[in-house]
């Protein structure tokens, strides 16, 4: 079932890493197409599993087994199986076909290098170009970034520029080569709310220009709104809910992205009685997960005998997926 | 106690040591003073390691020398605790300018050479067992200060301690009962390090010629008079050698392992 | 960064002064009677008095030591009371043969220690094997090494002398065939520590971002361990061979024995057995001095190699 012009085609995406008795599952048969220039928002909790989808794509998980195929169109046309490629291969695709951006712009820098060798780095690694060359376009970068005064940018060192800066700097690095995939890891988490708006726009602007899609992994949910079309919600290793943002906030079928739409703050909350309704209970231990549903002890809408017995299947509808053995039920008896 | 491979070499080749030591005049198959006509004889069945310049038998002056090498390290590191383990606690706990005057002293004596500073003292006063051990003490409780001042440091700022703070305990009470329970680890580790480093240097003292005056039987001195004869019999001088390389190993895998 | 590093060039004086001072008068203390010393216990006080008269060690100690101080300077550190040469005329060539055992063997160890810690595969495959070797390296004693090689490569298979000196008169080559075995053996104990040292530092830095942002460019595996990890790793390696010079002041005593070298530590030991104390002192002083400028020099360097603390 693939679609015909899916930019990225993931299949049976499996990450385990080894554990202290056993391997631990991080990521369990996840299934998604990214289709070019669109952003799709992949949600979660932290350790639910999300940034090792990013890594996986990127191969840099690391000593761990992953399992399953992504599919990538190259820009020149062709089309290939990451999972199959060589650390040596996967060094063409780095960077180049698709790029990476990190949460913490302060540490994603290397303290001992300038930010224009660094930039430089990646521009001369995939095109070759001579240092004036690499420098030119560095610069250019960086003024479309928004940058004031790119030169002295360039001859700073990371820790002499702000956060937003430095994230503008990663931006840079990572579109010098014009991927065709943008994964972004929690971007703006470590940001002040004003910096994180601009970035958002920036990068909106940027994937407008460039048609470049991107794989925007947070946990926050306002953001997602903000730059996303589709989203994933992940819980446990699993995709566990997926569609249009709109259809997916505004009528949420997996409990749990019910659960989580409900633990964000209301502005227009009845007075400071109204409580934040947190989700009972904590994230599982990927070690030593629930029998049946992953979420099951945490759910409101759990049925004993059936939620804590059967793993639910992946259910698809147009364009949207639920991993719920009840949310037809949920869903018609209308929200509580 | 975890089981790692580093600490079990490490009690094996201490016993071994602790043992010739102790059991020196049962494990030694000859007595280690008593020369002969034999001298400089190649390693035999009766001389397992040979004899050396005045016949006497290799082997047991290398099992005996484990004595005085073990009492020297054991001394030294005592003697570099009792003085450094207070300070290190004290300077730690008390911070402010206490401190800062400690540290500066601390590093200046610390990244002086060791070995000239112990050579250069122990020429003045003589070498004798007590005489090595203090010089060496000496020498070596600046850095276990550091160490423990490193410890002190840390565990300071947990909450456990505010409690105690708050509960209206003093200083030296606070010290007594929260503070140094928490740093045995560190403690031990370097009591073992220390030992291996005393006994290291007075080795080296030996080979200068600044240890035990003969004829007792001491590894360091046992390896300088045994280089003139190194065609003729090399175990005088490696035997003794190995000897001092295998406890200064053992000590050390265990308080490395410790950490 | 200028001002950093002069302020610390202005600390060390005080520093240099206050610890060659203290040098000083807890040598002269502690020997008692640099006379006695000099001429054995039981020597006759006229004796005595004549040297005390020829050395001035009857002048109150301050006075000695800015004495001792001002000629320092003027290049004049006394006689030696065995041989009745300058002490500057023996001291100095005994300096540049500790020098250059210390410089080659800090330089072995250093790049040893760095390489084999930082080349990719080597980390995997070689791993365990160097942790062994760093162990072994940080505890056989000088002398044990210095003589195991020499039974083997002298005694044994005969391809290298036994002796650690020859000087340049006789050829280069010449030369640095008998510096094989004695850089060889000094350098053991630092490999060992640098490389504990550094293979703790790089496995941290390792684990850093911007490690896996470097190879999510698309950058080699080893230009990521030697362009991106390997400055950041060996920072506190740069220190450490500051401060391990500084430890060699004194010459490598125990290896310079072994191989019968003409250094600074033997002349040291030579001069302590034969109470010549003029030597003695000023070996000490230039000990002290050496400590003090060697930690200087390893604190500048690292203002000046870290970014952080070099700009603003």
């Amino acid at each position: 079932m693939s679609k015909a012009n899916s930019l990225l085609e993931v299949r049976d995406l499996t990450v385990r890493f080894p554990g202290r008795a056993a391997p631990i599952t991080a990521v369990k048969d996840v299934s998604f197409d990214l289709a070019p220039g669109e952003t799709v928002a992949l949600v979660g909790e932290s350790g639910c599993g999300k940034s090792t989808i990013g890594l996986a794509i990127m191969g840099l998980t690391g000593a761990t087994q992953v399992a399953g195929s992504m599919k990538l169109s190259f820009k020149n046309g062709e089309r290939r199986n990451l999972a199959e490629l060589s650390d040596r291969a996967m060094q063409q695709v780095r960077g180049n076909e698709v790029a990476m951006i990190f949460q913490e712009p302060m540490s994603s820098l290397n303290p001992v290098h300038t930010v224009g060798w660094q930039i430089r780095e990646a521009i001369t690694r995939h095109q070759g170009s001579t240092r004036a060359l690499a420098d030119d376009t560095a610069l250019r970068l960086l003024s479309q970034l928004g940058i004031p005064d790119a030169g002295r940018c360039m001859r700073s060192y990371p820790h002499q520029l702000s956060g937003g800066m430095r994230q503008r700097v990663m931006i840079a690095i990572a579109l010098s080569c014009r991927p065709s995939l943008l994964i972004a890891d929690e971007p703006t988490t470590a940001l002040d709310v004003t910096v994180q708006a601009q970035i958002l726009e920036l990068l909106k602007s940027l994937q407008a220009e460039t048609g470049m899609a991107i794989l925007f992994i947070t946990h926050n949910l306002g953001v997602v709104a903000e730059i996303a079309q589709r989203t994933m919600v992940m819980y446990a290793g699993q995709i566990v809910e997926a569609g249009a943002v709109d259809e997916v906030f505004h009528g949420p079928r997996m409990p749990y992205t019910r659960a989580l739409l409900d633990s964000l703050p209301q502005l227009n909350s009845r007075g400071d009685r109204a409580k934040l309704s947190a989700i009972p209970g904590q994230v599982p231990n990927p070690a030593a997960l629930p029998p049946g549903c992953a979420f099951h002890p945490r759910c409101r809408y759990a049925l004993h005998g059936l939620c804590d017995r059967q793993q639910p299947v992946l259910e698809t509808s147009v364009d949207r997926i639920v991993r719920c053995l009840r949310w037809k039920e949920i869903a018609m008896a209308g929200a509580p | 106690m975890v089981v790692k491979p580093r600490r079990i070499i490490g009690f094996a080749l201490v016993a071994c040591a602790l043992s010739c030591a102790l059991l020196a005049n049962v494990i030694a198959p000859h007595d280690p003073l008593r020369s002969s006509v034999a001298f400089l004889s190649p390693p035999s069945a009766m001389h397992w390691f040979g004899t050396d310049e005045l016949g006497r038998d290799v082997l047991s002056r290398v099992v005996h020398g484990a004595r005085t090498s073990l009492l020297i390290g054991f001394g030294a590191a005592l003697v570099a605790m009792t003085i450094g383990a207070p300070v290190g606690l004290i300077a730690g706990y008390a911070g402010g300018k206490l401190d800062t005057i400690a540290v500066m002293l601390v590093d200046l004596f610390v990244s002086l050479p060791g070995l000239v500073l112990a050579l250069v003292i122990t020429a003045m006063v003589g070498p004798s067992l007590v005489n090595l051990a203090l010089v060496l003490g000496f020498v070596m409780w600046p850095s276990v200060s550091r160490l423990i001042r490193g410890q002190v440091l840390a565990i300071r700022e947990h909450t456990f301690v505010e409690a105690a703070r708050a509960a209206g305990g003093t200083p030296a009470w606070i010290i007594a009962h929260h503070i140094w329970p928490n740093t045995m680890r560190v403690t031990a580790a370097q009591f073992s390090v220390s030992v291996s480093l005393a006994i290291f240097t007075s080795a080296s003292l030996s080979f200068l010629g600044l240890g035990i005056p003969p004829p007792t039987p001491d590894w360091g001195g046992m390896v300088r008079a045994g280089y003139d004869f190194l065609a003729i019999n090399p175990l005088l001088s490696l035997g003794p050698g190995a000897a001092v390389t295998i406890t200064v190993l053992g000590f050390y895998l265990i308080g490395s392992s410790i950490e | 960064m200028l001002t950093i590093v002069i302020r610390r060039v202005l600390l060390a004086i005080p520093t240099m002064i206050a610890l060659t001072a203290l040098l000083f008068f807890s040598l002269t203390a502690l020997l008692g009677s640099p006379a006695a010393i000099m001429l054995g216990q039981d020597a006759s006080t006229e004796a005595v008095a004549a040297i005390n008269a020829r050395y001035g060690f009857d002048r109150p100690l301050y006075v000695q030591y800015f004495a001792w101080i001002t000629s320092a300077i003027h290049g004049d550190l006394g006689r030696s009371h065995v041989t009745q040469q300058s002490v500057v005329s023996a001291i100095l060539p005994a300096i540049a043969v500790s020098l250059e055992l210390a410089v080659l063997a800090m330089m072995l160890a250093a790049v040893t220690a760095v390489l084999s810690n930082t080349l990719p595969t080597g980390r995997r495959i070689v791993g365990p094997f160097v942790v062994s070797a760093n162990l072994i390296a940080i505890t056989v004693p000088n002398f044990m090494l210095g003589i195991s090689l020499i039974f083997i490569f002298s005694v044994g298979l005969g391809w290298l002398p036994s002796t650690g000196w020859a000087p340049w008169s006789e050829g280069a080559f010449v030369h640095l065939k008998h510096l094989i075995l004695p850089v060889l053996t000094l350098s053991a104990y630092y490999f060992g520590l640098f490389s504990i040292i550094y293979r703790a530092e790089y496995r941290d830095v390792e684990k850093r971002l911007f490690i896996q942002a470097a190879r999510a460019k698309g950058i080699s595996r080893s230009r990521v361990a030697f362009r991106h990890a390997l400055p950041n790793a060996i920072l506190p390696v740069i220190t450490l061979i500051g401060l391990s010079m500084g430890q060699l002041a004194g010459g490598a005593v125990v290896t310079e024995t072994v191989f019968s070298m003409p250094g600074i530590g033997r002349l040291l030991v030579a001069s302590i057995a034969s109470h010549d104390f003029p030597v003695m002192l000023a070996i000490a002083m230039l000990i002290v001095m050496g400590v003090v400028v060697m930690n200087l020099l390893a604190d500048i360097a690292y203002t000046i190699i870290n970014p952080q603390i070099r700009i603003d």
